[in-house]
């Protein structure tokens, strides 16, 4: 190779490496002061979005996978034992919310916590802010007080996370929330007094709002064919006998009175009329499943009341 | 008979007055109301832990007596203002209710930031605890206003609209004051904005 040539293989070798090499460090700084950021999708105010429900939400990994499932076994295992509902947040940043501020829009929107109890804790733990949070709905501020929650983090949590270790800290966290929540007379979890998880009652053993409407529509089914096949048979009168059965039978099972009598109703009307009356009341009751259902079978039970309870630390 | 049309007339009555909203406004105003209530009672529960936290400052040799003084006349003039429930339909008393309130939330916060240079201060258990419960009850409040916020723009918004305007006008339901957002933020954040904003 002559210099003509060495020249030749500069210009067009090592010009665009040089070149890329200057585009490299003046990019440095812009990558530096864009480092904190996190996988969680952004709304269009730039701000995190509200995640959707689960136990265990960590769009940026912080936790190993066996961590993750430990964690959520061990919410899960919670809740069915002592009904209360708990979940956990760690993200990398809140894009400047303060914490406070995402944590109260997500308590907000997933009201964890049993219905008409209202037993509901969410953890939140922004890693690269240092920031963390337990906040408790309104139902379980007698028995985490602020400074219960505040010394929860400052003893059992910031310790395990200014070594790293979030699942570690996060499991500590729990189990001091636990054994407060425990000492609280609270109505047991649904492995305690009813083999139905999904099925939430309240204290005096009715069925929620939603999950009644749920079940209710076996009995329109079962009711209607019953009374369809009876009025054939009888005339009207073997459709009130229907009628009335099937509402006795409901309002056994709801522990109401009222849901019997509006069962009763509804298979009356159903075996007189048939098929279009049903799917009228399927139109009017046949309500989505809203704010409930989440991932991996965790399902709200919209009760809980986030309005500022619980404590905010730093590590 | 005549018993029947009265009967009649009232059922008429009382369907033409669902019709027009008059129900929808009264639940709406009781939704204010008891928004209001919870306010009011954040802001109670602040002015309740102040007693302790001057005291536990005072015991700190050297404090910044300012700083404190600030925070006692706040106090006082926060609680000395009468809180009815009429308040929240006089947008002046309710103005300097949420002044004085703004201006107390300003000084304990400076006083906070202040009680940061006390390394005894940061020792001390109980300070910290009370620290704990103050900022508990900023949050709560900041909770607290922001659905009272909602609740009246609801109310606001309800009333406007028809049929429920003819309702309202009928029967002297107003529109009701919202929270100045922006003077609160002025307020509040006075004190915090010159640390080292190189103002002259």
């Amino acid at each position: 190779m002559n210099a003509k040539g060495f020249l030749r293989f500069a210009s067009f070798a090592l010009v665009p490496a040089l070149f890329a090499a200057l585009l490299a460090i003046a990019a440095q700084p812009a990558l530096g002061s864009q480092a904190r950021s996190t996988n969680a999708p952004l709304g269009s105010d730039g701000l995190v979005r509200v995640p959707p429900l689960a136990r265990v939400t960590d769009p940026d990994h912080y936790l190993s996978a066996a961590d993750k499932a430990g964690l959520e076994a061990k919410l899960a295992g919670f809740e069915t034992s002592r009904g209360s509902q708990l979940a956990v947040i760690i993200l990398t940043t809140t894009m400047g919310e303060p914490l406070e501020d995402f944590a109260h829009r997500v308590g907000d929107a997933w009201k964890i916590g049993r219905k008409g109890i209202g037993d509901g804790v969410l953890i939140t733990v922004a890693v690269q802010d240092h920031a963390t949070r337990i906040d408790v709905a309104r139902s379980l501020e007698g028995a985490i007080p602020d400074l219960a929650a505040s010394r929860i983090i400052r003893e059992r949590m910031a310790p395990h996370f200014l070594v790293k270790d979030y699942a570690g800290g996060i499991s500590s966290g729990l189990d001091g929330l636990f054994a407060l929540i425990t000492a609280e007379a609270l109505p047991p979890g649904a492995g305690n007094a009813d083999a139905n998880p999904m099925v939430q009652r309240d204290q005096r053993g009715r069925v929620g709002g939603e999950d009644r409407l749920r079940m209710v529509i076996p009995f329109l089914f079962i009711g209607a064919f019953l009374g369809n096949a009876l009025r054939r048979g009888l005339g009207a009168p073997g459709a009130v006998v229907v009628a009335g059965g099937t509402g006795l039978i409901a309002s056994l099972v709801f522990a109401s009175a009222l849901t019997g009598v509006i069962v009763g109703f509804l298979v009356f009307l159903l075996s007189l009329f048939g098929a279009p009356m049903f799917l009228a009341t399927q139109v009017l009751g046949g309500r989505g499943p809203g704010i409930g259902m989440g991932s991996g079978g965790f399902r709200s039970g919209g009760g809980g009341d986030f309005s500022g309870g619980g404590a905010s630390g730093r590590w | 008979m005549r018993q029947m049309r009265q009967l009649g007339l009232a059922i008429l009555a009382a369907s033409v007055l669902a019709g027009c909203g008059y129900n929808g406004i009264q639940s709406r105003e009781q939704a204010v109301q008891s928004a209001w209530a919870e306010v009011v009672s954040q802001y109670q529960r602040r002015a309740d832990l102040i007693p302790n936290v001057v005291n536990s400052v005072k015991g700190q040799a050297n404090f910044e007596q300012e700083t404190l003084t600030q925070v006692i006349d706040a106090r006082a003039k926060a609680t000395s203002v009468q809180v009815t429930p009429e308040l929240v339909n006089d947008p002046a008393a309710l103005q300097k209710f949420l002044q004085a309130q703004g201006q107390l939330t300003s000084a304990l916060s400076h006083l906070l930031a202040v009680s940061e240079r006390y390394p005894t201060l940061q020792a001390n258990q109980g300070f910290q605890d009370l620290r704990t419960e103050l900022e508990g009850t900023e949050n709560r409040i900041s909770i607290a206003r922001n659905r009272y916020i909602k609740a009246v723009e609801d109310y606001n918004v309800y009333i406007s609209q028809l049929p429920q305007n003819l309702t309202a006008m009928a029967f002297g339901y107003k529109a009701k004051p919202q929270y100045t957002v922006e003077n609160e933020k002025a307020i509040e954040t006075a004190p915090t904005v010159d640390f080292g904003s190189g103002k002259k």
